[in-house]
């Protein structure tokens, strides 16, 4: 029993110096400007291709996704020699049940459309972290389907951007949007007021004693209470060791 | 009133990166990908300046405040 509880109590394991450096630092924000950049370029790049190009999903005459239609027929498509495009058969099922079912029409619109929204909000860096996951998604759907193309490259890119989604979109909309509405794990201006009248917001940082103020002071939520911490650094030492801080509040 | 309008601004600027990339990607073709990529850039180096003259009043923000 030692042995479970030593394994599974709560521990939270920091990144390296290094890791944040790198993933969590604005100086490097140039940086992930143009590896977003290039990602959203790519994406608008395929999307348009989809609705507007010569090879074009979209109003083809016929139907629209018969292009669509061609690639699964090719990707489902067995070989009496050689190994098939997809190696796995529920993949190849699942795509078998999508063509039967004609989804194929509606299908090009979301894969197309879902291309140049991915591009246009990476390239003004609005959800970064978002985009990129729908974008890395779609890459994946792609090489599971067979084709390898720029899915690959493209596919790291995407999860370098997800890794480094703070700094990603830092010089974007994201700087602006974010503190507004806010992460999971903090609110944002938008969201004070409602924590404001939820919550028992604490007038000094629980782990210095210097003051906080709602909507600018980085925020913990514990046990559904929202606790403002004066600085980042004094955060992680809350969010680290909440108990140790917020016990001498709570007693 | 004045802060709507700086919101305002650094809004637009943003919006006039996404027309612009909008625009190069959809009407000209890629042959020179480079070409192609240097006003979308562009456009966010315009962008972003008016975020920080412009629009980064109207937040005033402390660093670490993501």
């Amino acid at each position: 029993m030692a042995v479970l509880a030593r394994t599974f109590e709560k521990r939270e394991l920091r990144d390296p110096g290094i890791f944040r450096a790198i993933f969590a630092n604005t100086w490097l924000a140039p940086i992930w400007v143009f590896l977003r950049l290039y990602l959203g370029y790519q994406w608008l790049m395929a999307g348009s291709h989809k609705l507007w190009g010569g090879e074009r999903w979209i109003a083809v005459g016929g139907p629209d996704g018969l292009p669509l239609r061609g690639f699964w027929e090719r990707a489902v498509a067995i070989p009496e020699a050689g190994r098939p495009p997809i190696s796995f058969d529920w993949y190849r099922d699942f795509l078998t049940f999508m063509m039967n079912h004609e989804w194929y029409r509606w299908f090009a619109w979301v894969i197309a459309l879902g291309e140049v929204a991915v591009g246009i909000a990476l390239i003004i860096g609005a959800f970064v972290g978002v985009a990129a996951f729908f974008g890395a998604f779609m890459n994946f759907n792609f090489l599971m389907a067979g084709s390898a193309s720029t899915n690959p490259l493209l596919f790291i890119v995407a999860m370098l951007v997800i890794f480094g989604w703070k700094t990603a979109g830092w010089i974007g909309l994201d700087r602006w949007l974010l503190p507004a509405l806010g992460t999971p794990w903090q609110p944002g201006t938008v969201a004070k007021g409602f924590f404001k009248r939820r919550a028992a917001v604490n007038e000094a940082c629980p782990v210095c004693e210097m003051p906080v103020e709602v909507g600018r002071s980085p925020a913990s939520v514990f046990n559904g209470l929202m606790y403002l911490s004066c600085c980042p650094v004094c955060k992680e030492r809350l969010d680290s060791e909440p108990a140790r801080y917020l016990a001498p509040a709570s007693a | 009133m004045n802060r709507i309008l700086l919101l305002l601004m650094g809004v637009a600027a943003w919006a006039g990166v996404a027309l612009t990339a909008v625009l190069i990607t959809f009407n000209i073709g890629e042959k020179n990908q480079i070409l192609m990529f240097l006003p979308i850039l562009a456009a966010v180096v315009v962008a972003w300046g008016v975020g920080e003259l412009v629009t980064e009043r109207v937040f005033n923000r402390d660093e670490g405040d993501m």
